[in-house]
């Protein structure tokens, strides 16, 4: 007996693949299954049931008869009470107060919403307007200022273009070249010299050229 | 027109056909189509080494300046024509030093000299 038991130690749990029933079948030498025929004894036999007390039958079924009723009366009852409480929750007075409640709120959620919205597209339109205004000022401010560049510009060309006709007149030509030779040869001039920080200028003393 | 200078080294002559040389020098300027803005002397004067031009050795010679207009074209052409004149030592055409923007000093710069002294590559 002690082997048969320690079987159920070492056995491997497999519970998914084969339908064992919650507590293992012992396997005891002998015992029939359900699948194995019946023995040739017991051809024949025809199974009795135990015999039934009337009165004990009557007292059984006089108390399963008030148990059911008593039990199906309470069900019967909360199961009346929860869906009157649903029903009251879904189109009670109060619940019908609270929508009404509710929906005044939603209008008056919805009406500062669209007071909220107005305002803000007023200041945003005002914002655009002052930032338009401000784009054209500093459009303006810098045409003008190309403008005055552009005349700067065209003062200072002007400068220059008098100042060469002014040098113009002492260019050498074919009629001044003999003269002009003859100056520059009477003139010899000298660019070796140096001037000191205070702007004095140092010429060499000359030995010899 | 970009604005030129001319230095010219004629030869040590006497002051007639320096004249003439002048004279000759810009009126081939002028030809070529340049503006001759001025002429400057600095002087007959002991050249710094000797020069041999045209087959024949110079140690003194006149120095001038013509600072003149000119097609960059022509520059080519007026070098060329100077090179053949036997009375110019040395023709130089260069842009002219007003033209070119003052740029600022950045002061003297530090040199390694003890790289200048001996090589820094790596010996064994």
């Amino acid at each position: 007996m002690l082997r048969a038991l320690s079987v159920l130690g070492a056995r491997p749990r497999c519970r998914a693949p084969c339908q064992l029933p919650a507590l293992l079948l012992l396997p005891a030498r002998g015992r029939k299954t359900r699948h194995d025929p019946p023995a040739k004894s017991k051809v024949g036999r025809v199974a009795t049931p135990p015999a039934v007390d009337p009165a004990e039958f009557f007292v059984l079924t006089e108390r399963y008869r008030q148990y059911r009723q008593t039990v199906r009366a309470l069900r019967l009852e909360f199961v009346s009470e929860v869906r009157r409480k649903q029903h009251e929750a879904r189109a009670g007075v109060l619940a019908e107060r609270k929508a009404l409640e509710e929906a005044a709120e939603h209008r008056e959620l919805m009406a500062w919403n669209r007071a909220e919205n107005q305002r803000l597209q007023e200041l945003r339109i005002a914002r655009l307007r002052q930032e338009a205004r401000e784009q054209e000022q500093r459009r303006a401010e810098e045409k003008a200022r190309q403008a005055r560049e552009a005349q700067a510009w065209a003062q200072l060309k002007e400068q220059e273009v008098l100042q060469l006709q002014e040098e113009a007149k002492t260019f050498i030509t074919r009629e001044n070249l003999e003269a002009r030779v003859q100056e520059a040869l009477d003139s010899p001039k000298s660019y070796n010299w140096a001037i000191t920080r205070e702007g004095l200028v140092v010429r060499p003393k000359h030995k010899g050229s | 027109m970009p604005r030129y200078e001319l230095a010219l080294i004629l030869k040590a002559m006497q002051r007639p056909e320096t004249a003439a040389a002048l004279k000759r020098t810009i009126e081939a300027l002028l030809d070529r189509g340049a503006i001759v803005r001025d002429l400057e002397n600095l002087g007959e004067r002991a050249l710094p080494y000797r020069i041999s031009a045209h087959s024949r050795q110079h140690s003194r010679g006149g120095y001038f300046l013509v600072d003149f207009y000119a097609p960059p074209t022509a520059v080519e052409s007026i070098m060329e024509y100077l090179s053949r004149d036997i009375d110019v030592i040395r023709p130089n055409v260069v842009k002219h030093p007003l033209t070119q923007e003052v740029k600022e000093c950045g002061g003297i710069v530090p040199v390694p000299l003890e790289e200048k002294l001996y090589s820094m590559k790596k010996r064994k």
